[in-house]
């Protein structure tokens, strides 16, 4: 009875490969049709097949343009933030065990802010150093921050291990959060002009609008890479359930496999941010809904929380949109307005359970 | 596989917890490790197991020093099982025992009927068959440890060690452990409390405060004098006629 119920955890998900890019392709197809003009969707095919496959369909100009150029780009770009940042949440979580865990709330997403805000108004680096790396050195600085302080207040795990458990990384995320955030605005106060200052403020909340197909170069291969890695790696994130110790004596190099991880999410976020602004609690709702649906298996949720949060902030994206009629909202502001109550949520679950 | 400790010595901010341990574990052995709260048992059990690297001197596993092997390497030769080591993850036991698989999977390589024979097996062997599908959560204290035995088991090591394994568990299955144990050919470092159930070891290693007072068999180590030293009680060492062991009994000394 016991080997047939644990032969279940070896099949399974496999016929439900086909389903990951029919979901997405359905999504840009969504994304690319609903706005402010609702275009066909055989005009999107058609313009698709222009542009991809050499085709010759005649289509109205503006209609190819708007789809092309603005919504198109925009919906590949808020699919690959989507991804990125779902996927930092489950490595964070993983890593740190705990459920809150977030490259937003940890404020690693405001560390990149002010990285890239340092490099873009403030002028460091002197045009060599580049948005993203800005935003990396940010990310990095910021984690390292945050994890440094959660340890000192004492959440460490103890014994070998300098990771905090409980939730002081929440309270040390909140504190290196208003630290970098204060750290953006002082820079953007000093050295912006008022216009730019106005620009950025709306880029921090998290923005999609300005997108083009030139940003997304950058993002849909950090997307892939931090899946590839996070995939490559998922037995280690599965080794971790019973804390780093436990992980050693299975057989991972803990060190080794932390730091890769670390750095992949701090790239991830980074690359994100800097394109797009912080985008909060992406990370935090979309592996907990797919925790629910798939379990805790990395194998599983690896995968299926990158594409639900793509899935997620394409649909996101579409909302901040049309929900005020002749205007477009930060999309920082639709995923916040779902997060914030999930992240309450989850916090109530948590002091029931203990 | 052989495991030597060749003056092991640890501190922490300048404070020593473990001093010049010399220590040959021979193969096939039941090794129990005794002494007092914070005699440093624990810390042994780590440093053995590679997890700190002592401050002085070698651990080495098969005459090679273990903080030069791989990870994965002294992960398919030896398997620990800690005093508390719980999550808050939600997973089923199985999926927390087939964690023993690890060290023989790699990113490339899928899981194998082999791999879930084996987990099935280690929680045959300590009787958890039937809660194969159970939330971690949702078990007793003495299901947890009895789970972390069989994580270690279908890690199919050569060298177990155990940290208080006994601990939460009822006396039934305190039995049904040390007869497992005993019947596995596997080498086994065990640290106990229980100094009646220390008598089924084959040697023992006394601790106190650091530092290797004692080691032996069993009945050269427990004597009289030495436990009112090391635990501060008297002992009466008592012979049954139709026991092959004898059975110890304890009052406070004065
Ligand atoms: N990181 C640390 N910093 C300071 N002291 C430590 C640290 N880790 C362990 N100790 C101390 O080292 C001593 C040995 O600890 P250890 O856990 O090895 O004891 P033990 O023999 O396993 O005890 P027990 O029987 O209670 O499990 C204890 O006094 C403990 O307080
Ligand atoms: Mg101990």
């Amino acid at each position: 009875m016991t080997a047939v119920a644990v032969k279940v955890r070896s099949c399974g998900w496999g016929h439900w490969l086909w389903l990951a890019p029919c979901l997405m392709f359905g999504a840009l197809l969504a994304g690319s049709a609903i706005g402010e003009t609702t275009i066909a969707p055989q005009t999107i095919v058609k313009v698709l097949a222009n542009r991809l496959a050499g085709a010759h369909y005649a289509v109205d100009r503006i209609d190819a343009g708007i789809i092309w150029n603005y919504r198109l780009s925009r919906s590949v770009m808020a699919g690959c933030c989507g991804a990125g940042l779902a996927l930092a949440g489950v490595v964070l979580q993983a890593l740190l065990r705990n459920p809150l865990a977030d490259p937003y709330l940890m404020g690693i997403s405001a560390g990149a802010s002010t990285g890239a805000v340092l490099v873009a108004v403030a002028g460091w680096g002197a045009g060599v150093v580049t948005l993203s790396s800005g935003a990396m050195v940010g990310a990095v600085g910021a984690f390292i921050l945050v994890t440094l302080l959660a340890g000192a207040a004492g959440g460490s795990a103890g014994r070998g291990s300098t990771m905090p458990v409980s939730g002081t990384i929440i309270l040390a995320g909140i504190a290196g959060s208003s630290l970098f955030n204060a750290l953006t605005a002082f820079i953007i106060a000093r050295s912006a002009s008022a216009e730019q200052a106005r620009g950025l403020m709306f880029w921090l909340m998290g923005n999609l609008s300005g997108v083009r197909w030139d940003d997304t170069r950058l993002a849909v291969p950090t997307a892939l890479i931090g899946l590839l890695v996070c995939l490559w790696y998922r037995r280690a994130l599965d080794a971790f359930t019973f804390g780093a110790d436990s992980a050693a004596s299975l057989g991972i190099a803990v060190r080794r496999v932390r730091g890769i991880l670390i750095a992949s999410v701090a790239l991830v976020t980074a690359v994100m941010v800097s394109r797009v602004g912080a985008i909060g609690f992406v990370g935090l709702v979309v592996p907990h809904a797919v925790r629910m649906l798939v379990g805790s298996h990395h194998a599983r949720l690896v995968p299926v929380s990158a594409l639900a949060g793509a899935l997620f902030l394409i649909a996101a994206d579409i909302v901040s949109r049309i929900i005020v009629e002749g205007q477009v909202l930060p999309i920082g502001v639709i995923t916040s307005l779902i997060g914030a109550p999930c992240f309450a949520l989850i916090l109530l679950r948590g002091a029931h359970t203990k | 596989m052989k495991l030597v400790a060749d003056d092991v010595t640890f501190w922490v901010r300048g404070q020593y917890l473990l001093e010049g341990i010399d220590l040959t574990v021979h193969p096939g052995e039941r090794l129990g490790l005794i002494g007092p709260n914070g005699s440093g048992k624990s810390t042994l059990l780590r440093l053995l197991a590679g997890l700190d690297k002592p401050k002085r001197g070698r651990v080495l596993l098969d005459e090679r020093d273990i903080s030069r092997l791989s990870r994965r390497d002294v992960a398919r030769a030896l398997a620990l099982v800690e005093q508390q080591a719980t999550t808050d993850a939600r997973i089923e036991v199985q999926q927390a025992v087939s964690l023993g698989r690890t060290p023989f999977l790699s990113p490339l390589c899928p899981w194998r009927d082999e791999d879930a024979r084996i987990v099935a097996r280690a929680l045959d062997a300590v009787g958890m068959g039937h809660l194969a599908t159970r939330r971690w959560q949702t078990l007793s204290g003495g299901e947890r440890q009895r789970a972390h035995l069989a994580r270690a088991l279908a890690q199919k090591p050569s060298l177990l060690l155990l940290d208080e394994p006994t601990n939460h568990l009822d006396i039934h299955h305190q039995l049904a452990l040390f007869q497992l144990i005993e019947h596995l050919p596997l080498t086994v470092i065990i640290a106990l409390h229980d100094l009646n159930q220390a008598l089924a070891c084959d040697r023992l290693a006394l601790l106190d405060r650091g530092r290797l007072v004692a080691v032996g068999a069993p009945h050269e180590v427990l004597t009289a004098a030495r436990l009112r030293q090391t635990f501060g009680v008297h002992a009466d060492i008592l012979h049954l006629p139709d026991e092959p062991l004898p059975v110890m009994r304890f009052r406070q000394a004065v």
